[in-house]
């Protein structure tokens, strides 16, 4: 049992990285992730009372349900929360699994495999069930605010926390073979899984562009009633009729003659943990003994050119990036997708502020757009030190200059960054009103501020690195560091933005009575000023004792 | 020895982690000459590796000169990095190029013609043997492999200076034989080659010199020719000399 709850402990922490940080607690870290979890939930809250709200009013055929309608609502509340939850824990399952980095040291220890595998177990469970609890507390807790409902509802909720993540480890436990598969084999396809996380982000945000439409309609109308039609309604009770075993949950919720769905339930429970401790005992003892394939095979080649250093290093940072399945995530497939959520966004909000106020502020709006979408793509710059791991320190003893190491690090993630804006740009010139000139003002105050967060977001890697032993286990960006650089960059944006939204609608207003001149001024170059402060702030700080700070790396 | 340049000058190094604790290595002093094969010989924490890590430039330290082919490794760094590859004990390689990428990248660094990279890389290839496993990502390859390929990468530029910290750790003995073969040929060539280890026997056969150190201080510099003219036990002396200056 000591074994156990030693094991349990340790994977615990090693599961949960808040808690993992030099054995001490992230607080810094902790407090930026609460927050923006807090704000995202707050925002999921928001949004789903008012689509509830807006939901159970509708009546069909003059008929008034809201009971009705509120088990249709939570049957598709409950399958997206079964579906986010099995892709979390299909994730995590597999990591625990099979691409546990420890499983050696575990091999040779005198440890007990039964109680390896259960520490395991227990942590995974205890985290499924974690997130099942909060998912599914927070949407009974908002329909009971929109629909008052008795002490049935309460009890037959705790009977949901206890349900839903057993569905969920059952779905996990049939799809994680195949899962692990289908990730082994495209591991080290590098142009496939970049095309991927891109198509996938890509039709993420479109969807999410589908979300701040019905925003949008609320915002405008104060209603989305129109929305919810017969056809609507009817395809909602279909869903609401066959979609077993969430059905089952959603009836014993609301009916007090559930017994046959309670059965339903506990036997498929029953099963359900049989299957996903038989699956998952299997699948630890298959994946103990495996070695992942870390291997690619580059093409013979015979090419011995010569290249300037710099471009060798730019050349070197690539590979290493392109070659790391997170790394193509962060650094490329978001930079990639960042034009579709600024045109998305920026059409959204114009519609929205023209059928408001009447006023089209499109420099304005791009640049908030670009700005926004700028800091959240460019924080990939924040782990331009760590990545490299220990290797950095190679670089130490190679005949290169300070300058040039850094260059070419700033200079990788500026062609990327670069690259994102100028396509966000040239799609809002082609695909929107905005105009030419404005256009070109936007990509200069938008590469302003690129540069800038490069610089300070380098830099802070630099000052908080934590190297790994290689550039293969290289850690996560510190949640400070990313912090930093998301506060800095987001506050400025603020100013920026702020400052152009509000001239342009005093401009706007002001059209018809005098001279704007100064105003339209305004409009440019406020933005313009802080973004060049900003740059030069943010140059200084790079530059400043950087020698000393890279001397320093191999003290650290 | 061919030739008796002086490429590695080291004077009263004074070197510590911290501003408030001890000195790790404390007034070592070290030359190597063209053609000499010198070995560092010390204990675990003896500062072997934090002596070779200032060395190499990794190190920044608070006292004391180091130079290497007559440049200062801290004023004229990039004169001095130019003059010697380093192979170091952790591997600090980039592990998702491939062999070959990392061997070209490192002579673009080391600016190695295209000509001279080419017939460098194809001669490491036969000489250690690596086939085509060059073309597969460092990650891939086993302890021996990434050992061979980061001394490949010390060497494409022929440098005068070969430092190796810990090279026979992990090694086995098909490969451990071919580096130290290795070693002799480049030391023959007028190169000088400095190693750390705490190997007596490599150490006994392959080195002209030996530095003993612990605790940070040098204890004695042995000259290996001399001293296996006499009667003393290698271990011995080492084991003698370490557990006094231990007690002291």
């Amino acid at each position: 049992m000591k074994e156990f709850w030693t094991l349990f402990k340790y994977e615990f922490k090693m599961q949960t990285p808040f808690f993992r940080k030099k054995g001490k607690l992230d607080i810094s870290g902790g407090v930026f992730s609460f927050l923006i979890v807090a704000f995202l939930v707050y925002v999921a809250v928001v949004f789903i009372k008012k689509v509830l709200q807006n939901y159970i009013v509708v009546e069909i055929d003059k008929i008034y349900q809201p009971v009705e309608r509120a088990k249709e609502l939570l049957t598709v509340l409950y399958l997206l929360v079964l579906l986010a939850m099995t892709v979390v824990i299909l994730e995590r399952t597999r990591k625990v699994f099979a691409d546990d980095k420890n499983k050696q040291v575990f091999l040779r220890l005198p440890l007990r495999k039964r109680n390896v595998f259960l520490s395991k177990f227990a942590v995974l469970l205890i985290h499924t069930y974690g997130v099942g609890l909060v998912c599914i507390l927070t949407i009974n807790i908002i329909v009971n605010s929109v629909l008052p409902l008795g002490t049935q509802f309460w009890l037959a909720t705790v009977a949901v926390c206890v349900f839903m993540p057993m569905i969920c480890l059952l779905l996990v436990s049939l799809l994680i073979v195949p899962y692990i598969m289908v990730i082994e084999l495209l591991l080290n396809k590098y142009s496939v899984l970049f095309i991927l996380f891109t198509v996938v982000l890509a039709i993420a945000f479109m969807l999410y562009s589908q979300v701040l439409t019905i925003v949008q309609t609320l915002l405008t109308t104060g209603s989305i009633r129109f929305l919810f039609n017969s056809k609507f309604v009817g395809g909602m009770q279909t869903l609401y009729n066959n979609a077993y075993p969430i059905s089952a949950l959603v009836k014993i919720l609301f009916e007090k003659d559930a017994l046959l769905y309670w059965l339903i339930l506990l036997l498929s429970a029953f099963v359900s943990m049989l299957i996903v401790f038989v699956v998952s005992k299997n699948l630890y003892k298959i994946t103990l003994y495996r070695q992942p394939r870390s291997s690619i095979k580059v093409k013979k080649s015979n090419d011995f050119t010569q290249s300037n250093t710099v471009l060798s290093l730019v050349k070197k940072e690539f590979i290493c990036v392109y070659r790391q399945p997170k790394h193509i995530f962060s650094y490329f497939s978001v930079a990639m997708s960042m034009p579709i959520m600024v045109y998305f966004s920026f059409t959204l909000f114009d519609t929205l502020i023209f059928n408001t106020i009447g006023i089209r502020i499109n420099f304005a709006l791009a640049l908030s757009t670009i700005l926004l979408f700028g800091v959240l793509t460019n924080t990939f710059c924040s782990t331009n030190i760590t990545r490299d791991g220990l290797a950095i320190l190679k670089m130490k003893t190679l005949p290169l200059s300070v300058s040039k190491i850094f260059w070419a690090k700033v200079l990788f993630c500026a062609i990327v960054s670069s690259l994102a804006i100028i396509v966000s740009c040239i799609v809002l010139i082609i695909a929107t009103p905005l105009e030419f000139f404005d256009g070109l003002i936007c990509l200069l105050i938008g590469l302003t501020f690129t540069f800038a967060q490069i610089f300070i977001a380098t830099r802070l890697d630099l000052n908080h690195v934590r190297l790994s032993m290689s550039d293969m286990e290289s850690e996560d960006h510190s949640s400070k560091t990313l912090a930093k650089v998301v506060l800095i960059g987001g506050i400025l944006t603020l100013i920026a933005s702020a400052s152009s939204v509000f001239f342009a609608l005093f401009a706007g207003g002001l059209k018809v009575l005098t001279s704007t001149k100064v105003i339209q001024v305004c409009i440019y170059l406020i933005p313009t000023v802080i973004g060049g402060i900003y740059l030069v702030c943010g140059f200084l700080y790079f530059r400043t004792n950087i020698l000393k700070s890279f001397e320093r790396l191999a003290n650290d | 020895m061919t030739d008796r340049k002086k490429l590695i000058e080291v004077e009263n190094l004074y070197k510590k982690y911290s501003t408030k604790g001890n000195y790790a290595i404390e007034d070592i002093c070290i030359s190597g000459f063209g053609g000499e094969i010198i070995g560092i010989l010390g204990h675990n924490g003896a500062g072997k590796s934090t002596t070779i890590k200032c060395m190499t430039g990794i190190h920044p330290y608070q006292q004391g000169v180091i130079e290497i082919c007559g440049f200062d490794i801290q004023k004229k760094h990039i004169d001095a990095k130019s003059n010697f590859g380093y192979v170091t004990d952790e591997f600090t390689l980039f592990e998702k190029m491939t062999g070959f990428e990392y061997l070209n990248f490192l002579a673009d660094v080391y600016k190695v013609d295209e000509k001279t990279r080419k017939e460098r890389i194809e001669n490491f290839q036969s000489v250690f043997a690596l086939g085509d496993a060059i073309y597969q990502t460092i990650s891939s390859y086993s302890h021996g492999m990434k050992q061979k390929i980061s001394i490949m990468g010390a060497l494409i530029h022929q440098p005068k200076v070969f430092i190796l910290d810990e090279p026979m750790v992990g090694l086995d003995p098909y490969t451990s034989n071919q580096l130290k073969n290795f070693i002799k040929d480049y030391a023959e060539k007028g190169n000088l080659v400095l190693f750390s280890s705490h190997n007596l026997d490599v150490v006994n056969k392959l080195c002209n010199r030996v530095y003993i150190i612990d605790q940070g201080r040098i204890l004695e510099e042995l000259d290996m020719k001399a001293f296996n003219k006499t009667d003393k036990d290698f271990e011995q002396y080492f084991l003698s000399i370490t557990k006094r200056e231990s007690r002291a």
